[in-house]
């Protein structure tokens, strides 16, 4: 019975430490911050892209709010509707990066070498797929403000209007 | 708990064994050392409880370690971006008026005190609160921001407190001085927060609203009216056919000097895409508050495309005006331009002929 006390307080030590351990393994994972795209405030020499006319578009610069690099692979109005698509090339953006997506416009869009568009337009909102590190692709809402908007409001993203 | 005693009978009767303890069955035996095994003193089971207990305490004691310490941390996170929507809004001021006369009649001004309104997301894990930001751009002098009500107001002792994912509003005056900014790569505008956060301290964040400041402060000066206005615009012809001259009024409301002038971009465009030799004048200088007539010679070089630009009014940036005092090559001079429509219709009407049709021929000498 003289080892038994012993032996008691090691194993009580011990299975502390593992405890401890396993718990510090368990908790200090951090959670996965969230994946936060946003409409950045844009530069106006890269706002539109109609060189070309009724084939223009618009380019909308989003920013990385997050914490981690993610990869943005596409883009997209609605995944349901006849929107036109949008394009953003694939790339890994760090925080606080920005990506550009194209907006293409029908040519009956443009009138007079510029965009139909409706002043005090609500925000859209386009989704954007993204990948974090090799986890799956997360389709991420971005409200879009500004000259986009302004085009939908006053043209559509079909191009009849509304 | 139970104690289980047992009792060693010696079985032999005269060295010779006992019927009963020859068949004690072996499974009775094992059942027996089994459950003696199992009972609740057995040392090991007392070393397995106490490990376990160990294990749970630690466990506990550590999680709590960690959290606890993370929600400290997280107390005194400051993780504030831009809003998604009407980030950094500037007010515009109001439409220059379009007739002469009441332009000529206000006064010209180069500063103008405009409202900025900056919205921001909190991020972060905790509540913070926004106590104002100083924010600083090329194009007007550093503004100081301040929580806004939400009626609209402003004052330092307009906290909210913004719970996470919420948006905060600040506003303030920005006072821009529009022909006093360097024509130098531009600045970018950056905001610098104050914050309160969870844990009670203040803490500073700095964000960037533009990269090039494009967006909204080079609107407000662009609508600011400029100080020469075009008071009369006449031809005069001449006896060359496919040449008049353009006759300009300028008068300069500015308390300064102003220098006047065609730039060299607006010949080069009138020459390639109208069709028509814009021979420019020598700078004029226009004293403060009078006026100038400018004389522009116009040679019509292609007939097809001043026909087009007679028809579809093109008017590129012809006349540029800049403070005398700057002089003409300054590369940091403010320099603002106006468009001028130089094709006359009429007279390139009588030298080039009607406009070609699709199967008729058409056109003048020039073409």
């Amino acid at each position: 019975m003289q080892h038994t006390g012993m032996i008691a307080a090691m194993v009580a030590v011990f299975g502390f430490a593992v405890g401890s351990y396993a718990a510090y393994r368990v908790m200090d994972k951090p959670a996965a911050p969230p994946i936060l795209l946003r409409q950045a405030t844009e530069p106006d020499r890269a706002t539109t892209y109609n060189g070309v006319p009724v084939t223009g578009g618009v380019l909308v610069l989003l920013r990385n709010d997050g914490t981690s690099p993610v990869k943005v692979i596409d883009a997209a109005f609605s995944r349901t509707s006849a929107a036109p698509p949008l394009y953003i090339a694939p790339q890994s953006v760090p925080p606080g990066g920005e990506v550009n997506v194209y907006v293409p416009v029908p040519g009956r869009c443009f009138s007079s070498g510029t965009f139909n568009s409706s002043a005090n337009a609500p925000p859209v909102r386009i989704t954007v797929g993204v990948q974090r590190g090799d986890g799956s692709v997360q389709f991420v809402p971005v409200e879009v403000t500004s000259e986009l908007a302004q085009i939908m409001a006053g043209c559509g993203p079909t191009g009849h209007g509304g | 708990m139970g104690l289980e005693i047992e009792f060693d009978y010696d079985d032999t009767e005269g060295g010779r064994w006992s019927a009963p303890s020859e068949t004690q069955p072996l499974r009775a035996r094992v059942g027996r050392r089994w459950n003696a095994g199992l009972a609740a003193g057995n040392p090991l089971f007392v070393h397995l409880g106490i490990a376990l207990a160990a294990l749970v305490l630690g466990a506990a004691s550590t999680a709590g370690f960690t959290q606890g310490r993370q929600a400290a941390r997280d107390r005194a996170a400051t993780v504030l971006h831009l809003a998604p929507v009407g980030p950094f809004v500037i007010d515009s001021p109001p439409s220059p008026p379009t007739d002469v006369r009441q332009l000529l009649a206000t006064p010209w001004t180069d500063a103008v005190d405009e409202h900025v309104t900056l919205r921001v997301v909190n991020d972060g894990p905790d509540p913070v609160t926004v106590l104002g930001a100083q924010v600083t751009a090329s194009q007007f002098a550093p503004a100081t921001l301040l929580p806004a009500a939400p009626g609209g107001a402003t004052a330092a002792t307009t906290t909210t407190t913004t719970a996470p994912g919420g948006v905060s509003a600040l506003g303030g005056v920005a006072h821009f001085v529009c022909g006093d900014f360097p024509s130098v790569d531009p600045v970018a505008t950056v905001a610098r927060l104050t914050v309160r956060t969870a844990d009670g301290g203040t803490r500073s964040q700095t964000l960037m609203i533009d990269r090039f400041s494009d967006i909204e402060e080079q609107r407000v000066c662009q609508r600011m009216p400029e100080p020469g206005v075009i008071t009369s615009f006449g031809l005069l012809h001449s006896k060359t056919r496919g040449t008049y001259t353009v006759l300009v009024g300028v008068t300069n409301r500015a308390p300064f000097p102003l220098l006047v002038w065609v730039p060299a971009d607006a010949v080069t465009s009138w020459r390639s895409d109208s069709g028509l030799d814009v021979r420019a004048p020598a700078p004029v200088s226009i004293p403060p508050r009078g006026s100038a007539n400018i004389a522009i010679p116009v040679s019509v070089v292609s007939c097809a495309l001043a026909l087009e630009s007679a028809q579809g009014g093109y008017g590129y940036d012809s006349l540029a005006f800049a403070d005398f005092r700057d002089g003409p090559h300054n590369a940091r001079v403010h320099q603002t331009e106006q468009g001028l429509a130089l094709a006359a219709p009429d007279e390139i009407a009588k030298y080039c002929g009607l406009p070609e049709l699709p199967g008729i021929g058409g056109g003048g000498s020039a073409g």
